[in-house]
C-alpha cells in the first residue's frame, strides 16, 4: 500500500515507483503526479542521486576491491557429469562401503582411546601465563561482569562485593559486607594478594608476577581450565584459580598457607558456579562465624505460573482476527512465532491500522505486536491547491488502438481504472493466500484440531473465491478489448493439478504475478516493450490463472 | 544448484537460491576469519590509483569515503537488502534470498537511503 504525505508519495512509494516494484495502479498514478509535481521530481532526483551514489561505490571501491577467484573456473558440465556419475556408483559404493564402514568405525573408536589417552596424559598445553593475560583482557574487556565473591579462611566466612552490587542482593545479606574480617585481612596481607578483588584473574597474575620461584600446571575439565601455582618459597605453598572455558571469568580461587591456613573464595553467581565448592577438611559449613549464608536462590522467584508457549494454533487465531478487519491484504504486516509468542511485526503500517490491530490483539498475551514507525523524510512541504493538472502520458501505439477499442479517452480512463482496481484485489489476495500457505504447511494443518483446520481451510477459500471473482471479472472486461486486438480465445482451460492447497496457491501466485505484469505492459503502466503477442499471451495467461484457482478451489473441498 | 534439482527439490526463485547460498557462505567465510584487514587503507589505495588527476582523485576519495562511512551506518539488513538490489535483484528476489516478505525488503531499502541521504546531508554541513 503505497502512503502519500500531504498529497504526496512518500519517500517509500518514490523508491519503490524507482525500482519498478509498485502495483500497476499506484504506478500509474505517482507517475501522473510526477508529471505535475516538481517538488517530487525533485525529490526523485535527489534519491537517484543517492542510489547512483551506491552504484558508483560499487564499482569503483566494491568491485575493485574483490580479490581474483581463488582458482580458476572449472567446466560446470565435467562437474555435472561426475555428479552423474557419482549418483551412478552410489548403488555399488554403498555394498562396498558397508565392510568398510565396520573397519572405518573401529579405527575412529581406536583412535578417540588413543587422543582421551593423551589428552590426560600429555602436559597442558595452555601456558598460564597466557591464559592469564587472557583473562585480565577479558575482565578489562568486560568490567561490568563483577559479582559477590564469598571469602573463606578457616571457621570465617565473608561475602565481598567488588564494586557492583547486584539487584538480586537483599538487606539481610549486606550485614556480612560490613567490613572484612581482621583474621581474613591479616591472611591477604601474609599472602601479599590484592584483598579488593581476590576472585579476580588481575589479582592472582599480580600475585604470581611476584612469588618467586614457581611452578605452573594448567588442566581443563568439565568446561573450565584451572590454573595451579606451587611456590618454593614464602608463605603461601601453593594456590589456584578456577576460570569459565568460555569466558574466562574467573570461578573460584584458593591459597594455601604453610601452615595449614588457607583462603578460599568463589563466586556467589549462580549462572556461572554449577556447584559449590567443597568445604575444606575437616571444616563443616555450618561452622562459620556471622550470619549463616543464604543458599543462592533467585531473590525474585516467579509470581505466575510459567505461560504456555504460543503454537500455531494462536497463530492461526492471529491470522484469523487480522483477516477480519483485512490487515492481512496488503498491509506491510508479518506474523510468525518467534520466542512462544506470536510475533506480529509492521514496517510502515498506517498509524490508524496499527491502533486497529493493537486493539485487537493487545489482550492476548501470547501475541507480541510491534511497528517500526515510518519515517518520512520531511522535506515536502503540504500539496498546495494549485498544482497544474496532470498532463495525459504520452500513449504508445497499442494504447491509442485500446483507447479506440474503448471508444475515447474518457472510457479508456474509466476501463484501465476498473482493470486495474481488479488486479490489485486479485493480488492482494494471491499474496495473503501464498503467505497462509507458507505459514501453514501440511504438516502443520494435520497437527491442527478439526475446528483450527477448518478455520483455515476458510480463510484460504475465501482468499481464492475473492480472487476468481477479480479475475473473472477483468476476464469479462478485457475479453472484447484482447478480440479487438487480435488475441485468439483460448479454446479449452489449461490443465492444472495440485497435491494440496499450498502447492496451489504458490503456482497461482506465480501465474497472478505473469498477469499483473502483461496487464501493466497492456495498459502503458509499465515502460517497457509491448511484443506483439501480448494480447494473446494475457488471454493464455488470465485462462492459467482461472485454471489454478479452480483446481484450488476442488482440492480445498476435498 | 544441479545437486539440488537432481535430487528433486524445487526451487522457486533461482536467483534468490543462488543468492542465499552464497550469502550464507559469506557469512561462513567471515565468521571464520579471525580478524580483517583495515578497510579504509584498500580504499585509499584503490581510489589514489584512479582519476585523471591529482586533485580530481582527492575530491573523488572524499566522496567515496563519505559513501563508505554511510553505508557503514546502516544495520546490517538494510545493508544486505541494498547490496543485492545492487545486483539487480528484485524485491520478491531479495527477499527469498534473505528470508523476509518483499515488503520488508522495500522498507528496509528506504531506511536505507533516508539514512544514507541523511548521513551525505550532515557530512556536507560540516
Amino acid at each position: 500500500m503505497t502512503h502519500w504525505a500531504s498529497g504526496h508519495p512518500d519517500d517509500g512509494a518514490l523508491l519503490r515507483y524507482l525500482d519498478g516494484e509498485l502495483p500497476g495502479r499506484e504506478m500509474r498514478r505517482v507517475r501522473s503526479h510526477l508529471e505535475a509535481c516538481w517538488q517530487c521530481r525533485c525529490e526523485r532526483k535527489a534519491l537517484e542521486s543517492t542510489v547512483g551514489d551506491c552504484v558508483e561505490y560499487r564499482r569503483k571501491v566494491l568491485a575493485a576491491g574483490l580479490p581474483e577467484p581463488p582458482q580458476p573456473w572449472i567446466d560446470l558440465y565435467a562437474a555435472m557429469e561426475r555428479q552423474d556419475a557419482r549418483a551412478e556408483k552410489l548403488g555399488w559404493w554403498f555394498g562396498i562401503a558397508a565392510g568398510w564402514r565396520w573397519a572405518a568405525a573401529v579405527a575412529v573408536a581406536l583412535l578417540a582411546v588413543v587422543v582421551l589417552y593423551r589428552q590426560f596424559e600429555r602436559p597442558p598445553s595452555v601456558e598460564a601465563a597466557a591464559l592469564l593475560n587472557r583473562a585480565v583482557a577479558a575482565e578489562q574487556a568486560h568490567p561490568a561482569k563483577l559479582h559477590r565473591v564469598r571469602i573463606r579462611a578457616g571457621r570465617q566466612e565473608f561475602v565481598q562485593n567488588p564494586g557492583v552490587r547486584p539487584a538480586s542482593q537483599t538487606a539481610s545479606e549486606s550485614a556480612l559486607e560490613a567490613g572484612m574480617p581482621a583474621g581474613i585481612k591479616a591472611l591477604f596481607a601474609r599472602a601479599h594478594y590484592d584483598a579488593d578483588d581476590p576472585l579476580s584473574a588481575r589479582a592472582y597474575a599480580e600475585w604470581r608476577e611476584g612469588a618467586g620461584e614457581k611452578r605452573d600446571r594448567v588442566t581443563e575439565s568439565a568446561g573450565q581450565y584451572e590454573i595451579h601455582t606451587v611456590v618454593f618459597s614464602g608463605e603461601l605453598a601453593e594456590a589456584s584459580l578456577t576460570l569459565a572455558a568460555a569466558d574466562l571469568e574467573p570461578l573460584a580461587g584458593k591459597l594455601q598457607f604453610r601452615d595449614s591456613e588457607f583462603l578460599e573464595f568463589s563466586s556467589l553467581d549462580a549462572s556461572k558456579v554449577s556447584e559449590p565448592p567443597a568445604p575444606a577438611d575437616g571444616l563443616a559449613v555450618a561452622s562459620h562465624e556471622g550470619v549463616p549464608m543464604r543458599p543462592a536462590v533467585p531473590s525474585r522467584p516467579a509470581a505466575t505460573a510459567p505461560r504456555p508457549l504460543a503454537s500455531i494454533s494462536d497463530e492461526l487465531e492471529v491470522l484469523a482476527a487480522l483477516h477480519k478487519i483485512g490487515a492481512d491484504l496488503g498491509d506491510p504486516i508479518q506474523v510468525a512465532l518467534a520466542d512462544g509468542k506470536v510475533a506480529v511485526e509492521g514496517a510502515g503500517v498506517a498509524p490508524e491500522r496499527q491502533r486497529q490491530i493493537h486493539a485487537l490483539l493487545d489482550a492476548n498475551p501470547n501475541v507480541a505486536v510491534k511497528f517500526s514507525e515510518p519515517q518520512s523524510s520531511g522535506t515536502l512541504p503540504p500539496a498546495g491547491g494549485n498544482a497544474p493538472p496532470a498532463a495525459p502520458p504520452a500513449a504508445p501505439r497499442l494504447e491509442s488502438r485500446l483507447e479506440a477499442l474503448a471508444g475515447g479517452h474518457a472510457q479508456w480512463e474509466e476501463f484501465s481504472s476498473q482493470l486495474l482496481d481488479a488486479n490489485e484485489a486479485a493480488m492482494a489476495r494471491a499474496y495473503a493466500l501464498r503467505r497462509l500457505a507458507q505459514q501453514f504447511s501440511q504438516g502443520d494443518s494435520a497437527s491442527l484440531s478439526p475446528a483450527e483446520r477448518r478455520t483455515l481451510l476458510a480463510l484460504a477459500e475465501e482468499h481464492v473465491n475473492a480472487m476468481a471473482a477479480q479475475v473473472e471479472a477483468m476476464e469479462s472486461r478485457l475479453g472484447p478489448v484482447l478480440a479487438g486486438l487480435g488475441a485468439p480465445i483460448p479454446k479449452s482451460t489449461p490443465a492444472a493439478h495440485f497435491a494440496n492447497w499450498q502447492s496451489g496457491s504458490e503456482e497461482t501466485f506465480q501465474a497472478a504475478r505473469r498477469e499483473e505484469m502483461l496487464i501493466s505492459l497492456l495498459l502503458g503502466v509499465s515502460s517497457g516493450a509491448q511484443p506483439a503477442t501480448l494480447p494473446a499471451d494475457l488471454a493464455r495467461t488470465l485462462a492459467e490463472v482461472r485454471a489454478d484457482l479452480d483446481e484450488c478451489r476442488r482440492v480445498l473441498g476435498q | 544448484m544441479y545437486v539440488a534439482l537432481k535430487k528433486g527439490e524445487s526451487i522457486e526463485s533461482p536467483r534468490g537460491w543462488v543468492f542465499r547460498v552464497a550469502h550464507n557462505y559469506g557469512l561462513k567465510l567471515r565468521a571464520r576469519q579471525a580478524t580483517e584487514t583495515r578497510f579504509d587503507v584498500q580504499l585509499e589505495a584503490r581510489l589514489m590509483a584512479s582519476g585523471p588527476n591529482q586533485e580530481w582523485a582527492l575530491l573523488e576519495r572524499e566522496r567515496m569515503e563519505r559513501i563508505h562511512r554511510g553505508l557503514d551506518g546502516l544495520s546490517e539488513q538494510q545493508k544486505r537488502c541494498l547490496f543485492l538490489r545492487m545486483e539487480g535483484l528484485r524485491y520478491p528476489e531479495i527477499g527469498a534470498a534473505l528470508g523476509i516478505s518483499a515488503s520488508a525488503v522495500g522498507e528496509f531499502l528506504r531506511r536505507a537511503v533516508a539514512r544514507l541521504r541523511k548521513a551525505d546531508a550532515g557530512e556536507g554541513e560540516r
